[in-house]
């Protein structure tokens, strides 16, 4: 039975779908804390009703729809249970189930995050993306570095990055990596001279782990293009559990070296499989400004004591804790291993946890080469 | 008493903080060219004289009333962050190994030849020739760790084998390193001008890019990122003892889950997961019980009891927030699957510092935060050796008690899939000096050869 089946739960299913729709599709225009707070509480009730792994958890706490009346008081479940459940809220057969990629070397099972709907996966991240990515609107070559959503169906970001080319990709845009042969560097690098010589400004999206792939390859066989004026390159994702990791600011330098975008032009997303919406950093839509991360309108972000679970206050780190109503079909209140701070500003990233190395005499909480101290 | 970071006076210093003069390329070459210098002195001095020297300095941080003990002892929880308890544990733990008995063993287990070090030795038997090992003329050794003692042991290491040595300790594990060759430098300044220590923070890679090109070999502790990214920038002449991630596991035969032993076997446990906060290579983090759910259920309920009893001896220093968000998620994980029916069970939690989980037999997965124990039962140690197929080049200790008759071929299967080193449960966190460090002859991986045939 698919997932928009007409049943009791698929009716308010259906609901929520309609409610929420308009917002994705407008995601400049602000979500007032009443509305987001009614819509929160709406999806929480089906999430109880519908999930009952999700119920049994939130009456362990004594948290159920009666009696909670704030989102923040929302049970949030840990990015991890993703791994062991399956927290698909919506009746019937999801149309994708998204996989997490693997982590630390033996560290075995991924999640599975189920999606009842692409379409609204699609309509929660494409104009979000077109905000961040294409701000001036059109259509453009889209070069995506990562294998396509018919070559990684579970990928949630090649799925992401697919909407993103049917939506503002013009006939030069593709697909330049493969799950089991990585980047596909002859047809990229036709890919970038041609747009080179077309003199049509581009957008070349990868991973953080694809785009190292690339610079070790362009290096090695001595790749430089200098890509036309407005150019802009979007970056995603950490190196957790790679064997090879590079600091963020080295990566774009030399990305820009090879490349011949500013670093200006360059934009982190920030997102994971076990959410539906995504971070930007608003770099191409308001130039010149800080570079932190800022949630959709359907999302809050906070950051949290990781001893207590208390609130931190605006600016003071704390894990990263996510109400995204684009979950709607599972579990909207999402606990993650990550660090970070939440201001005015926006969200302000500070790393990913490296898999799950401990730290020690001949492990991670590097001070060598890393990130840290 | 101060230690300072170099060899030197203090007008010398070069560590990059405190108002002293940065580290850079230039003062790591003057450095290293004392350091050279300083060879034909140490090549001189008899490696078992040497064993002597070193271990008469690692006994005074044994000795309650050597203030260079105390001033260890001072340093190493903030720096480490641990608690002081867990301080004196670790470098007690630690300079065990560093005794002028425990060293000359160490030479007399890694070179059975006595004086292979000083001269040319008859191989004995075997093909007619004699045999010499030689260091080299100079050596980096880095870590990148926070357990207090890693880089001493280090430094030990390379001075037994007569390689003048650059050593540069992770943040956390500075005070010993330095305080050692402090302590050398009164006992012998000419041996102890044959190595230095040099601290610099992370995040710049020119520091290591300036020293990597000065040195014959490297011995590095850190990340799997880290080694690979120091092989990348290293000649390839130059070999790397490249001492990566690893984890350590226990396996419990039924003999050690029932009573009279339970009790021993849980607080052996709980003294290996919580020793160094479970931070080092050699910290359980997995444990396996051979026999049923009720057996390992038991076992889980005591090691609990144990490592309450551990957090009085020893509290755990304060937890990272990436450690506390791990924990974090380990709890909250185990509370939504047992909603979901699933018969996982957690004692402990964020707000006593410890956990043990109690999974079903599958692959465990590593929790990764400080005295946070993952247990299960298999029925035998194949089982074991299977969950832990995919793990080999990550095995490193695997702590063992009651296998009984069946401990040979067990042991056997967990060498096959990986593991290095066995040893009781309770001498899992202090390795020997002698052990085979990740597979390898600690001495042995930092010499080279050379055979005088006949």
């Amino acid at each position: 039975m698919p997932a928009d089946a007409d049943s009791g739960s698929g009716g308010e299913w259906r609901a929520l779908k309609r409610e929420l729709r308009p917002h994705f599709l407008d995601p400049l225009r602000p979500l007032e804390e009443d509305r987001f707070h009614a819509l929160a509480l709406a999806a929480f009730r089906f999430q109880y009703l519908g999930s009952e792994v999700y119920r049994r958890f939130c009456d362990g706490r004594g948290a159920t729809p009666d009696r909670v009346t704030r989102w923040q008081d929302v049970p949030a479940v840990p990015a991890t249970a993703f791994k062991h459940l399956d927290l698909g809220a919506t009746p019937g057969v999801p149309e994708a189930v998204f996989l997490t990629s693997g982590t630390t070397a033996g560290s075995g099972r991924r999640g599975r995050h189920p999606v009842p709907s692409l379409s609204l996966y699609r309509a929660a991240a494409v104009p979000w993306f077109g905000a961040h990515l294409v701000p001036e609107g059109g259509r453009l070559p889209v070069l995506a570095l990562v294998p396509s959503p018919d070559r990684a169906p579970t990928s949630s970001l090649s799925t992401m990055m697919g909407f993103a080319i049917e939506a503002f990709g013009s006939a030069a845009s593709g697909f330049f990596a493969d799950a089991e042969t990585g980047v596909a560097h002859d047809a990229f690098q036709d890919a970038l001279r041609d747009a080179e010589h077309a003199g049509e400004a581009v957008l070349v999206m990868g991973t953080a782990f694809a785009w190292v792939h690339w610079l070790e390859h362009a290096t090695a066989h001595g790749v430089r293009v200098r890509l036309p004026e407005g150019s802009r390159l979007m970056e995603t994702g950490g190196f957790k559990g790679r064997s090879r990791a590079v600091p963020r600011g080295e990566l774009y330098r030399e990305l820009s070296a090879r490349l011949g975008i500013p670093q200006a032009r360059m934009v982190n997303e920030y997102g994971m499989t076990e959410l539906l919406s995504q971070l930007y950093e608003p770099v191409l839509r308001a130039p010149g400004g800080p570079r932190v991360h800022r949630a959709p309108p359907w999302m809050r972000v906070r950051a949290l004591d990781p001893e207590t679970l208390a609130p931190r206050a605006p600016g003071d780190s704390g894990i990263l804790a996510f109400h995204d109503l684009a979950n709607v079909g599972s579990v909207c209140a999402v606990l993650t291993e990550d660090l970070g701070s939440v201001d005015d500003e926006g969200v302000h990233l500070e790393g990913r946890i490296a898999g799950a190395e401990p730290r020690g005499c001949s492990l991670a909480m590097e001070s060598l080469l890393g990130e840290g101290r | 008493m101060t230690a300072a970071g170099g060899e030197g006076t203090a007008a010398e210093g070069t560590v990059a903080e405190g108002g002293r003069r940065p580290l850079d390329a230039g003062a790591l070459r003057s450095a290293a060219g004392r350091l050279r210098a300083a060879r034909p002195a140490l090549l001189a001095v008899p490696a078992a004289r040497l064993a002597e020297l070193l271990g008469g300095v690692g006994e005074r941080f044994l000795d309650p009333a050597d203030p260079l003990r105390e001033e260890a002892l001072a340093r190493v929880p903030q720096e480490a962050g641990i608690s002081p308890a867990m301080a004196e544990r670790v470098v007690a733990g630690m300079a065990r190994d560093w005794t002028r008995a425990r060293l000359a063993a160490l030479l007399a287990a890694e070179f059975p030849q006595p004086g292979v070090l000083d001269r040319f030795t008859p191989a004995g038997s075997g093909p007619p020739r004699a045999l010499r090992a030689l260091g080299d003329a100079l050596a980096l050794h880095v870590g990148s760790g926070s357990v207090p003692g890693v880089c001493a042991t280090s430094l030990i290491r390379s001075l037994l084998v007569k390689t003048p040595v650059l050593v540069k300790p992770g943040a956390g594990d500075r005070a010993l390193t330095e305080l050692f060759l402090h302590g050398l430098r009164e006992a012998d300044a000419d041996v102890a001008a044959a190595a230095a220590v040099r601290y610099w923070p992370g995040g710049d890679p020119a520091p290591l890019d300036a020293t990597l090109a000065l040195v014959e070999r490297v011995v590095a502790y850190g990340s799997d990122a880290t080694m690979a990214a120091i092989r990348n920038r290293l000649p390839v002449s130059v070999p790397l003892v490249a001492y990566h991630h690893r984890s350590s596991v226990a396996v419990l035969g039924p003999e050690a889950v029932r009573s009279p032993a339970l009790a021993r076997t849980a607080a052996d446990l709980a003294f290996a997961v919580a020793t160094f906060d479970q931070r080092g290579c050699v910290s359980p983090h997995r444990a396996w019980v051979l026999g049923d759910r009720e057996e390992a259920r038991r076992l889980a309920a005591a090691t609990a009891e144990a490592l309450t009893l551990e957090a009085h001896a020893a509290p755990p220093g304060p937890r990272t927030p990436d450690e506390a968000a791990r924990l974090r998620q380990a709890v909250s994980g185990v509370e939504v699957r047992r909603a979901a029916g699933a018969p996982v069970e957690l004692w402990g939690g964020v707000p006593e510092g410890w956990a043990v989980i109690l999974e079903e037999p599958c692959r465990l997965e590593t929790v990764g935060a400080p005295r946070t124990l993952v247990l299960t039962w298999a029925a035998d140690p194949a089982e074991v050796a299977a969950a832990l197929a995919d793990e080999g080049a990550h095995l490193q200790s695997a702590g063992v008690a009651g296998l009984g008759g069946s401990a040979e071929a067990a042991v056997e299967m967990l060498v096959r899939a990986g593991v290095t080193r066995v040893a009781p449960l309770g001498e899992l966190p202090f390795p020997p000096a002698w052990w085979l460090h990740d597979g390898q002859g600690p001495l042995r991986a930092l010499v080279r050869w050379t055979a005088w045939e006949a």
